[in-house]
């Protein structure tokens, strides 16, 4: 099969050990099995990752991927996918990111990076066209990722794109990742730690080949086709104005934030005075966004007389302001901006610091836990807490190996307290949020948390169910399908639904294209992904091709943590989602579907079952079996349920 | 004054998609680095400068060209290169103080925005107005007259072409 745009058509392996640089082709089949991004690291993970490796050896890979429509213009054509084995959890699964410098890596002529070993002193990999090298970089060892970054673009070139680790990563800490042009971040799971541990600083990449494409008359029509509807959306204006602060009622007062380690919400009139849009806006400089994306979420704040980039700012608001009670808006930003500069991961570091101070407080550990020191939350409490992390100081060292650390040295008692899964701090809490497809999805992510579980739109309540069966028809979902999904058709089964939501974000992530915020996913469909993937490629995939492609690449992926021993008990929901919550006015918050049923750990226990059978999966263990890789095409991957039996 | 591309830094957030239109309207390609507008890079600052040819008058490349192989297109007013006549001495590109006469690389021909007809690719790309095809207001007029005049001593835009 000829396949004339879109793929480069090969990746490059830099082996920093032996510090050796290969590139290798990649065969058609291969790249239209896997689709590219997220499916092609799953394939590659298969073929660089071996079992059973300590995710800080050497032996380690990090996988980097950009689907064939990085870097072409079809508008939001720019998420990259890294995969790895991550610190925090053990599993191998992937993290999104936007930014530049994915299309750079296409526009220099490659559609993944594999980085394997460990360089003895600092280095940094340089993507440049035809040449790849490392580079000596011990002179940006030890500073931040905004300073590093900024001597690189000095030294390398302004028009490069860095991906940058900070002193978190490389001291090691799990709870760090890479910051994309200093602000998309990138390797949640600890992606900063790994390239830490292969002394690798940077990753920098600027190309002049650019993409072809097959079609370019057809191309081109249905790019802008697309982009009209955009322009005739009346909503697009506003959402670029507020950028994800255009969530803040909803979050505010429909769901609430979670506050004091998910027993409370805070309180929703204090959240307005804190941080409400209008405030938002007086800190806002201005408005950033992915390539090619034509809505932009992206902030630019004003932050101690210069400017500080933030990859979402409600989400930031949600950390620093109500996890960790930092309740000045200035100070939030301050916060945020630290976390970047340190290559801290907001998301972990609040939730884990939230879950501290909570059990310090409760009498579970004691300054003799700490070693004599007293955590607390608010600004002073959470920048010396971040510090002490970032360099691994005292209780800081303890919170830096992540929750499944922390429990160990800490014990049951503050196991019993800490809302993780897999390791990994829980984003939604689904007592506040009504159990969607994007609060189940938590449960079986491979990564143990959201948001790649399924679309966003799913978080915003009180939507009727026949917009849920709207987005069902179309991403292509069949009939039959629709039928068990709707079986009752007022409602939606929610283990069922998440097989698809996962692979909608699977197909996108793999593509390059469209991203998984609904103010962007509204304007795609599977029928434009199928006509723009024969344009650019040259390839006639049918929707029923594009999906299964979805499916194998998940189930790939999920092989890579089976072979492992990841089953159906590490797919586990919190404990204190069965406990009722404090909401304002007195209510409790209690576990429901999205339309108000309760939910008791029986009923969870029954969607689950019903969300591996929707998978074609093994109820009892929660994993593939043969038949299903045999259906899938994936025959070479029974190793890994042979791996799995071994360990069981 | 006839239309030409206006820019807003206010506006532009730096998604090059108009750089990635307008490679893929004249060479079939995405590529920025053929594209002949952009803002290339994206500094860790508020604001991105969208950069495009002002479309002078008069203009240097096209006065410095020893080949005569710029002229200003009588429709649209855009300063623009027949490729065939040009011989690839880099001069309009060593005089051009904004950088926006370019020489693709692996030729030997300048490229340089020519409005695309009048209906230019990079402003049908540019959701936000980064990017718009306008007449250049009193202002606007002022600022660039300014800045080609402290950059290379020129007095552009006095008046119609």
């Amino acid at each position: 099969m000829e396949i004339r745009g879109g793929y480069a058509g090969r990746y490059c392996v830099i082996d920093l050990s032996l510090s050796e640089v290969l590139t290798e082709p990649h065969d058609s089949a291969t790249l239209v099995k896997f689709l590219g991004g997220y499916g092609l690291n799953a394939y590659l993970a298969h073929k660089y990752l071996p079992v059973g490796v300590d995710p800080l050896a050497p032996e380690n890979v990090i996988i980097m991927g950009m689907g064939p429509f990085v870097g072409s213009g079809a508008p939001a054509s720019a998420k990259s996918v890294v995969t790895s084995k991550w610190p925090l959890s053990n599993s191998v699964s992937s993290g999104n990111t936007g930014g530049a410098f994915g299309a750079n890596v296409k526009w220099a002529g490659y559609d993944n990076v594999v980085i394997k070993g460990a360089a003895p002193e600092p280095v940094l990999i340089k993507i440049e066209d035809d040449s790849v090298e490392i580079c000596p970089a011990a002179k940006y060892w030890g500073q931040d990722i905004n300073q590093a970054t900024e001597a690189i673009l000095e030294d390398f070139g302004r028009d490069f794109s860095v991906v940058a680790m900070g002193p978190a990563g490389e001291n090691l800490v799990k709870i760090s990742v890479t910051l994309v042009d200093q602000m998309s971040t990138w390797g949640k799971g600890g992606l900063g730690a790994i390239m830490g541990s292969k002394k690798l600083k940077a990753v920098i990449a600027r190309g002049t080949a650019g993409v072809r494409v097959a079609d370019p008359e057809a191309f081109g029509k249905l790019s802008k086709q697309i982009l009209a509807k955009v322009r005739d959306n009346p909503s697009v204006a506003k959402w670029r104005e507020l950028g994800t602060m255009a969530g803040f009622d909803s979050w505010t007062n429909i769901t609430g934030f979670p506050y004091k380690n998910h027993s409370e919400v805070y309180p929703v009139d204090k959240a307005y005075a804190n941080w409400s849009p209008d405030k938002y806006l007086a800190f806002k400089a201005g408005r950033r966004c992915c390539p090619s994306c034509p809505v932009g979420c992206k902030d630019v704040l004003h932050h101690e007389g210069g400017i500080s980039f933030a990859s979402s700012l409600y989400g930031r608001v949600m950390n620093w302001g109500s996890r960790v009670d930092v309740a000045d808006f200035t100070q939030v930003i301050d916060c945020q901006d630290y976390a970047n500069r340190m290559g801290l991961d907001a998301h972990n570091f609040t939730s884990i610091a939230d879950w501290l101070v909570d059990i310090f407080e409760k009498g579970i550990i004691t300054t003799k836990d700490t070693g004599g020191y007293v955590p607390r939350l608010g600004y002073d409490g959470v920048k010396e807490l971040m510090r002490m992390v970032t360099n691994r100081e005292g209780v800081g060292a303890i919170l830096a190996g992540g929750f499944l650390e922390a429990v160990a040295a800490f014990g049951p008692a503050a196991a019993e307290q800490a809302v993780q899964i897999k390791g990994l701090e829980t984003l939604y809490d689904p007592r506040l949020t009504t159990m969607s497809t994007p609060d189940f999805s938590q449960i079986t992510n491979l990564r143990g948390e959201a948001p790649q579980g399924a679309t966003t739109s799913y978080n915003a309540l009180k939507r009727p169910v026949d917009e849920f069966k709207a987005w069902c028809q179309k991403t292509g979902m069949d009939q039959e399908t629709s039928e068990r999904v709707f079986a009752n058709p007022w409602e939606f089964n929610v283990g069922r639904l998440t097989r698809y939501g996962q692979e909608w974000s699977v197909l996108t992530n793999s593509l390059g294209l469209d991203c998984q915020r609904d103010r962007v996913d509204i304007f795609y469909d599977i029928k434009a992904f199928e006509a723009l993937y024969v344009a650019l490629t040259g390839v006639d995939l049918s929707i029923r091709e594009l999906r299964q492609a979805a499916e194998r690449s998940f189930n790939t992926l999920k092989l890579m943590s089976v072979r492992e021993g990841f089953d159906r008990k590490n797919d586990t929901p919190p404990k204190r989602w069965f406990e009722p919550i404090k909401k304002p006015y007195n209510e409790q918050g209690t576990l429901k579907t999205y339309y108000g049923r309760p939910l008791n750990e029986a009923d969870v226990a029954k969607y689950l079952d019903e969300y591996y059978e929707e998978r074609g999966w093994d109820k009892a263990k929660g994993i593939p079996t043969r038949g299903k890789l045999a259906e899938l095409g994936l025959e070479e991957y029974e190793y890994a349920l042979a791996s799995y039996e071994q360990q069981a | 004054m006839s239309k030409t591309l206006l820019f807003n830094s206010k506006n532009c957030m730096g998604c090059k998609s108009c750089e990635l239109a307008c490679s893929f309207k004249k060479d079939k390609v995405f590529n920025p680095a053929r594209g002949r507008i952009g803002p290339s890079q994206l500094p860790h600052e508020a604001n991105v400068v969208p950069i495009g040819c002002w479309q002078c008058e008069p203009a240097i490349c096209l006065d410095s060209c020893p080949a005569g192989a710029i002229f200003r297109d009588e429709a649209t007013g855009a300063v623009t290169v027949d490729e065939k006549r040009c011989i690839g001495c880099k001069t309009c590109v060593t005089v051009c103080p904004l950088g926006n006469a370019r020489i693709v690389a692996g030729t030997s021909k300048m490229v340089k925005c020519d409005l695309c007809g009048g209906n230019p690719e990079c402003v049908q790309a540019c959701l936000p107005g980064g990017i718009v095809f306008d007449e250049p207001d009193e202002a606007m007029l002022v600022q660039r007259r300014t800045t080609m005049r402290e950059l290379i001593g020129l007095e552009i835009l006095k008046g119609g072409w």
